[in-house]
């Protein structure tokens, strides 16, 4: 695969899912070094991986030293803003499982919620794996509020590498938002249509529309019997079709960056695991840069990564190496975390430099007098401590941007380990968005600091 | 699977006898299917016979599903649904869509198509239950359904012969014979008469798509399957249609639609067939005889039960041997035998089903499915074929689905044996023994010292702070020493004995000495330990009841007159529960 650019039409691709795979063609007449952001918005970007780090940045305010993992940011410590450690308390308040602390491999679920789960405690057979969310998670709780006043193709672009639950994405209270694993389809549902005739095109469009409409329809009718919490499932069944269906009438216009993607390849091996996420943050950063959204979430990995073998950083399956879960011989990210040596060590740096690229991707897409990194900010949440201890406390989370200057980077911020959820907090008032019925009041407040 | 569905299969598809994976299983198995497939011809249009629907069957008293006479009752009994008069806490529906399989199913038997496209969807969401309960929609989901839904409906406008009894040579005919197909189809698609608003809407985006898009009559068509295979009607398990529903108290007696529907997808993992959609057209089946007899006759189609009891094993054992990856320097042989695991056991279950053998017989049957390929990895000689062939294992090394290669590839390492998994598996699903999660701060396993024996790695297991866990899976892990990484037998390792005996406490309270596997798993068989939780996992899978309920839907089954005691009519008999037949309302619902 080639990670190159071109630049071509917007309404060559018209937002069709699905339509248009394969080759993109050149369009020479489309060169035109122009922006096609109609206008600068603020944009929030979720970088998730998970298993803790093996160590973090240490100092106070400006005087930082970033650990050997994160080598590569520190042409953007400037840019960084660095919690010392954030408490995922919402998940710690609800865990029942006192005896052995929490299982923090299960918290993605939870990291990205104002609240806790829900979930009942006092029932041993309730799982908090599989627990309903009470609203969406941040990025698409941000996205709805946004999408009032601005009405954009996608309200978020979430892409994962080989995802597998649990996911830190909730759609909707109760309703799962599964990461578009696939580069190559998310590249047809985002850029697709490109290479299509127009009359094909415009007959598909309006079939869909027409199918869409009656599903629509035909939603309504079956939701008028489901009880309260099926109501709330079906309507994020149905405005994921209003979606799709508003994406059918746009009309393209404007010039814009999409990658390339080379040839085929297989998206499930951990041998492409480098490849499937550097095209995913190729395929997020353009679709920013076309304007189609501004909330993208890249789940790098879930909160274990059991499934996950680092062959592509030389570990091999079936090396005998490590802690798989209890004893296997593997050369999982679980067991690199459980073991906890250099192998742990290669792929926390291996994440960060991941961060660098996207960073570097920001700031090449031209926008005003700077980059589109200047209105963005990246957060980078973690669902544990370190990996090899499980516990929701003093979890490296990190931003990187100012989110167009709301916040003061270029800092490491001593938080005496504030309940993540006042980071959550900040992070909707730097989108002009009031956390409240997001954050529960008990956990809510800006995280002092945060602006400076 | 196997089905004689000539009745709702079209035409086009009656060449088809199977989905794509299970007919390429099939192509393994030399015996017993192939002479199993049948045909039955029925008349095609039954289905669409609404107006031939009675009242009768819905008044008077309702059946109580559980011939032992245990009363119906509704939930708030507390958290575990436990009551004293031995009723339960009956789960409340709550949406739940077709699962990857159901999908690929019900359009192998819509369409005729074994392109199993849900094998591209995300994974099926496992919820409480440990079972595949895959709940709303989201972006990402609305997007893979279109995508299957257009590709299904181009291809079946290729030749729409098998879809319409009628063929329009006028613009005026045409409408007619969309409104046929709209009843006749989606009465299919739905798993249920479509009801006149749903017909209207239907005919109208049929006129939508002829006029505004300019689609020809035959796209227009396609266009309605996409409809329909977008619908929430097709999508979710909710059939209702213009039956009204019986309430008692808090609790929904399923209708004859519904319980159509939940008959098939359970027994047979797909769409009701023709005879199915007759028999609740006539509502015959809130009758439990008639139920029963519906159940039973799905059960006996060539293929089907062992199918199920496949699906069933594989979630019950957590099997996924198509994802598995072993090292191979140590395994080369591997990815030969790995495309054979899951044909292997839908030979094993077929096997159990065909000669009607007892519950039991998975815990002690040695016969096992072998092709030239695999047998050596169960220590016999190579039978002159590619194809799987039945052949009986030395009984003193296998015995039943957990000494099948299936299961003790999956719980083991990439390579070699894995005792901890197997024994907190059997431990937990087997015996439904309760374990804690590991504590954090587990320490680092130490490296393999030379001639040390897998067992002989894990003796500090008796000693450390992981005893209290670990001295309860090890032994059970341990008897499962004489298999390998990828299941193979051996009777020394590293040129040392493999030591397999132990000592197992059951949940129970008793205990079982053993000098190895086949030892344990034919002690283990007579338990009530293994009898209950086998059924008490059938109840999940049937009736997705959560834990704490699903022993009571156990202990109802166990309750039932028991017939002649083989698998199958365990399996057939969670139909006959409470948690099958009902549902609770859930708050706001309207029945």
């Amino acid at each position: 695969m080639t990670h190159a650019r071109t630049k071509f039409s917007r309404r060559t691709f018209m937002q069709v899912a699905g339509v248009g795979l394969g080759v993109i063609p050149l369009l020479e007449e489309d060169l035109i070094a122009a922006s096609c952001v109609p206008g600068a918005r603020k944009r929030l970007i979720t970088l998730a991986w998970g298993n803790g780090l093996q160590r973090w940045a240490t100092g106070d305010g400006t005087n930082f030293v970033l650990p050997d993992i994160m080598t590569s940011l520190e042409p953007h410590r400037a840019d960084l803003l660095i919690p010392d450690g954030v408490y995922c308390k919402t998940f710690d308040d609800q865990y029942p499982r006192d005896t052995f602390d929490n299982e923090a491999h299960d918290s993605p679920v939870a990291q990205l919620l104002g609240r806790p789960l829900t979930f009942n405690k006092s029932d041993p057979n309730s799982k908090i794996a599989s627990s309903p969310s009470p609203t969406p998670s941040l990025d698409y709780f941000i996205a709805g509020q946004l999408k009032k006043t601005t009405d954009l193709p996608f309200s978020v672009i979430n892409l994962g590498v080989m995802a597998k639950r649990p996911f830190y994405t909730w759609q909707a209270p109760s309703v799962v938002a599964t990461p578009d694993d696939d580069p190559f389809h998310a590249f047809d549902t985002i850029f697709g249509g490109a290479g299509v005739d127009t009359a094909a095109l415009d007959k598909l469009r309006l079939t869909r529309k027409s199918v869409l409409d009656y599903v629509t329809k035909d939603i309504g009718r079956f939701s008028a019997t489901l009880g309260k919490e099926d109501k709330v499932r079906i309507d994020a069944h149905l405005s994921s079709i209003r979606e799709l269906e508003n994406r059918l009438a746009r009309p393209g216009g404007g010039t814009c960056a999409a990658p390339v993607l080379g040839a085929k390849f297989d998206i499930h091996s951990s041998d492409n695991y480098e490849k499937v996420l550097r095209a995913q943050i190729d395929i997020g950063v353009a679709a920013l840069a076309a304007g189609v959204t501004q909330v993208l979430t890249l789940q790098a990995s879930n909160g274990s990564g059991t499934h996950v073998n680092l062959t592509w950083l030389g570990y091999k399956t079936g090396t005998p190496y490590g802690h798989d879960g209890c004893c296997a011989d593997s050369s999982s990210h679980h067991a690199s975390a459980h073991d906890n040596g250099e192998a742990k060590t290669a792929i926390d740096r291996w994440f960060f430099d991941q961060l660098a690229y996207l960073i570097q991707k920001l700031k090449a897409q031209a926008e005003g007098n700077g980059s589109i990194f200047d209105n963005s900010v990246v957060l980078i949440p973690n669902n544990m401590d370190h990996g090899n201890n499980h516990k929701v406390g003093n979890q490296p989370w990190l931003l990187a941007g100012s989110a167009g200057g709301y916040f003061k980077t270029g800092r490491l911020l001593k938080t005496n380990n504030a309940p993540h959820t006042q980071l959550l907090t900040g992070l909707c008032n730097a989108f002009g968005v009031s956390p409240d019925g997001f954050v529960h009041p008990d956990y809510g407040g800006e995280l002092p600091g945060l602006r400076g | 699977m196997i089905k004689n569905q000539s009745v709702i299969r079209t035409p086009a598809a009656g060449a088809t006898n199977g989905s794509q994976s299970i007919r390429d299983l099939r192509a393994h198995l030399r015996k017993p299917w192939s002479l199993l497939v049948g045909v039955v011809p029925l008349a095609l249009g039954l289905v669409s016979c609404t107006g031939s629907i009675s009242d009768g069957g819905t008044g008077g008293a309702i059946p109580s599903p559980n011939r032992a006479g245990g009363a119906i009752t509704g939930p708030g009994s507390g958290p575990s649904g436990v009551a004293t008069d031995g009723s339960y806490v009956v789960p409340a529906g709550g949406l739940r869509r077709l699962t990857r399989r159901e999908y690929n199913n019900s359009v192998r038997d819509l369409f005729g198509d074994t392109s199993s496209p849900a094998s591209k969807f995300a994974a099926d969401e496992v919820g409480v239950t440990g079972y595949e309960t895959p709940g709303s929609l989201g972006a990402l989901e609305v997007d893979a359904f279109m995508l299957a839904a257009e590709g299904l409906a181009t291809t079946a406008v290729g030749s729409l012969t098998p879809y319409l009894q009628c063929s329009p040579k006028t613009a005026a005919e045409e409408e007619p014979c969309a409104t046929q197909f709209i009843q006749s189809f989606g009465s299919r698609v739905f798993r249920r008469p479509v009801v006149a608003a749903e017909a209207a809407d239907l005919l109208a985006l049929f006129r939508d798509v002829r006029q505004n898009a300019k689609l020809s009559f035959a796209e227009s068509i396609g266009a309605l399957m996409q409809g329909m295979l977008e619908s929430p009607n097709f999508i979710y398990h909710r059939e209702r249609g213009a039956e009204p529903p019986v309430v008692v108290g808090n609790l929904v007696r399923l209708t004859n639609d519904e319980l159509a529907s939940r008959l098939s997808y359970f027994i047979a993992g797909t769409t009701p067939d023709a005879e199915l959609l007759r028999a609740a057209a006539a509502r015959e089946l809130l009758e439990p005889a008639h139920l029963e007899a519906q159940a039973r006759r799905l059960a006996a189609l060539p293929g089907v039960a062992a199918e199920s009891l496949t699906d069933f094993s594989r979630q019950w054992m957590r099997l996924d041997t198509d994802h598995l990856e072993k090292s191979a320097q140590v395994y080369p042989s591997f990815p030969t035998i790995q495309p054979l695991l899951s044909a292997e056991l839908l030979g094993f279950m077929g096997n159990i089903v065909d000669r009607g053998l007892p519950p039991s017989a998975l815990f002690t049957d040695s016969s096992v499915y072998v092709n030239r390929a695999s047998a050596a990895a169960y220590g016999l000689p190579p039978p002159n074929t590619d194809e799987l062939t039945q052949v009986a294992a030395d009984p003193t090394q296998r015995s039943g689905l957990f000494t099948q290669l299936a299961f003790l590839s999956t719980h083991a390492t990439t390579t070699g044996s894995h005792p901890v998994k197997r024994g907190k598996v059997i431990f937990e699903r087997v015996l439904c023994g309760i374990m804690p999660a590991p504590p954090p701060n587990v320490p680092a396993v130490k490296p393999a010292q030379p001639n040390q024996t897998t067992r002989e790695r894990f003796t500090e297991h008796e000693t450390n702070a992981c005893a209290t866990c670990h001295k309860v899976l090890d032994p059970l892990g341990f008897a499962f020493e004489n298999y390998g990484g990828m299941g193979e037998y051996r009777a020394t390792e590293g040129g040392k004995p493999v030591d397999a005996s132990g000592t197992l406490t059951l949940p129970s309270g008793g205990q079982i000495t053993f000098t190895n596997a086949v030892g344990l798993l034919s002690q283990v068989a007579t338990t009530s330990d293994a009898r209950t939780c086998l059924v008490r996992h059938l109840a999940r899978y049937g009736t997705r009841a959560p834990e704490g309920v699903d022993a009571d839907v156990a202990a109802e089954i166990l309750r039932l007159p028991q017939t002649d005691g083989k698998l199958v009519d365990l399996f057939v008999s969670v139909i006959n529960t409470r948690a099958f037949q009902y549902r609770a309302l859930a708050e706001g619902e309207l029945p």
